[in-house]
């Protein structure tokens, strides 16, 4: 847009004599670049002011002081990210003492983001849990000294709590569960992942308050039974939209038998090193989620044959990412299907590490599959880089083949789809 | 549409301006007072001089005509930016007025006429720009530039 008139800047009036408040934070809610607001702030002390008090969300990785700086500066915070990275974190990361200064600077706090700040306590805990009854979402993932003590805490004062994030606690145990229950009726999303002290008793606990859980997350959880998960199940019904059982061994058809019977808008399954699971469950499950379910993790399911993994890929319309690595009884005939039913499927990964099939049905995958993004069969025994290679298979350019190595683009598939 | 009865505007100066019904309405804290049938027959706007009130109905006019023949949007943009090439003191008057007025869509385009001279200058030019004092000492402008690296949106 063309500039308006310049005027001689002597007879111009100081536009901070004739603007409100009012109408310089609207000039400034059209400015989008972070640069812009920065400069905006640094205009004049009356800028500088408007500007702060209109900032809602702030990451940070600060010391003491500057955090003490950030909260007088910041007071309209609602959401704040504090989380450090998980293999290096500047000593000694967020403390306490920190948690202290938020707590009482930031009354309308709705999101706290604590990932693997691993100084904190159940102290800081009881503090957040004091000061900010309005927090939603709090993620204090692997900070590994939190006990039953701090988190029940938070649990009591902040009821509208719906996203909790306790993965890697690892003493946390069944009495959180209790606590939540009673409390926070609007959760929403739960993760307990390598919670190891948790039991069927704590989860039937949860199932008793609140009733719209969509995301559940309680791998390696390894104490777990069918038991628990089917009265979740039987609970949260429509609003369940994705479930993590990872390596929970004692998991078995009936968890999947409830699934199919309940929850027709599950998207995200994860039944890794569940080895109990048998073809007719998943036959059922296929039958309710052919719309909904996209990403399937079931590797390990050692009892899976074709039969019920032709179920899910002919059936499961939406899936892109499947996992059946070490389902060693799985062979061509599953992919087969996809030839049979003419279907294009939309899988984007499949990781197929030690599967029985041979590069016949390799290609079928190349045909069917035509939005592969990756493909995973290392170890798989009648499917070699050279069988692969002879047999003249064609991928989309941008798939990568992953015969025997590459980890680190491997963990990143993992989180984003499963 | 059907032909609204009059109503009629007194600038902060005394002039009195008639105008249908349908483009009063375009100021929402006129068609509350509509509404609220709290409308006499003459409605004062006592912040606003009859030369900016006068530009405020230009504006509310052209926009309920917009909204009939519906132009494109590059002819709807010509027009406004024809509009808003106003000296600066003009401009602040009428985003005081588009703001007491409650017309939403003539206080968007005043204040991003006015963001858009704010945006690319470094803070000394914005400044100069609109004619503000710097009351930051050098210390405390390097404080606020160490606290916007370190927090981030």
């Amino acid at each position: 847009m063309a500039e308006s008139t310049e005027f001689p800047p002597q007879s111009a009036p100081c536009i901070n004599d004739v603007l409100t408040d009012d109408e310089l934070c609207t000039i400034l809610s059209k400015l989008r670049a972070q640069e812009e607001k920065d400069s905006f702030g640094l205009v004049c002390k009356r800028w500088l002011q408007i500007e702060s008090a209109s900032r809602r969300r702030i990451h940070c990785r600060a010391g003491p002081d500057m955090l003490r700086r950030l909260a007088g500066r910041f007071s309209g915070l609602t959401e704040i990210y504090l989380s450090q990275s998980p293999s290096r974190s500047f000593y000694p990361g967020v403390t306490d003492a920190d948690l202290g200064v938020i707590a009482s600077a930031f009354r309308q706090l709705r999101i706290l983001d604590l990932a693997n700040c691993k100084g904190i306590s159940d102290n800081g805990m009881i503090t957040v849990g004091h000061h900010l009854p309005s927090i939603e979402y709090l993620d204090v993932s692997n900070c590994k000294k939190l006990t039953d003590k701090g988190l029940t805490a938070i649990s009591s004062e902040c009821k509208n709590l719906k996203n909790l994030d306790v993965s890697g606690c690892k003493l946390i145990t069944d009495t959180l569960l209790h606590a939540l229950s009673q409390n926070c009726l609007q959760l929403e999303e739960l993760s307990l992942s390598s919670c190891t002290k948790i039991t069927d008793s704590g989860i039937c606990a949860l199932s008793d308050g609140p009733k719209h859980i969509k995301t559940l997350d309680l791998s390696k959880c390894t104490n777990i039974g069918d038991t628990c998960i089917v009265k979740i199940v039987n609970s949260s019904r429509e609003s369940l939209v994705c479930l993590k059982l990872l390596d929970c061994s004692k998991i078995g058809d009936a968890t999947i038998f409830a699934l199919s019977e309940n929850c027709p808008n599950l998207e995200n399954l994860v039944i890794g090193g569940c080895r109990e699971i048998t073809d007719l469950s998943l036959q059922a499950l296929a039958n309710t989620c052919s719309e909904s379910l996209r990403c399937l993790r079931m590797d390990w399911c050692v009892k899976i044959t074709d039969f019920g993994l032709i179920s899910i890929i002919s059936k499961c319309k939406n899936l892109i990412a499947l996992d059946i690595g070490s389902c060693d009884k799985v062979t061509d005939a599953t992919f087969r299907e996809l030839a049979n039913i003419e279907f294009m499927s939309k899988l984007r990964v499949l990781r197929a590490s030690n599967v029985s099939f041979t590069v016949n049905g390799v290609h079928i995958i190349s045909e069917f599959c035509r939005e592969i993004e990756y493909i995973d069969v290392r170890s798989c025994p009648n499917v070699s880089r050279f069988v692969y290679d002879t047999a003249d298979i064609r991928f989309p350019l941008s798939c990568r083949v992953n015969f025997g190595g590459v980890l680190s683009l491997h963990d990143a598939l993992i989180d984003m789809y499963f | 549409m059907a032909p609204g009865k009059n109503i009629t505007l007194k600038s902060s100066d005394g002039e009195e301006f008639a105008i249908e019904e349908t483009v009063a309405m375009e100021s929402q804290t006129i068609r509350h007072m509509i509404e609220d049938d709290c409308a006499e027959s003459s409605i004062p706007v006592p912040n606003v001089t009859a030369k900016i009130l006068s530009k405020v109905i230009e504006y509310c006019k052209k926009h309920v005509e917009f909204a009939a023949t519906k132009p494109t949007d590059e002819e709807l943009k010509s027009w406004d930016t024809e509009f808003i090439k106003v000296d600066l003191n003009t401009l602040y008057d009428l985003i005081l007025a588009a703001n007491y007025l409650n017309v939403k869509g003539l206080l968007d385009l005043t204040c991003e006429t006015v963001a858009n001279m704010i945006k690319g200058k470094n803070p000394e030019e914005i400044r100069k720009r609109f004619n503000i004092k710097n009351d930051f000492t050098p210390e405390e402008e390097a404080d606020i530039r160490r606290e916007n690296q370190w927090a981030f949106e």
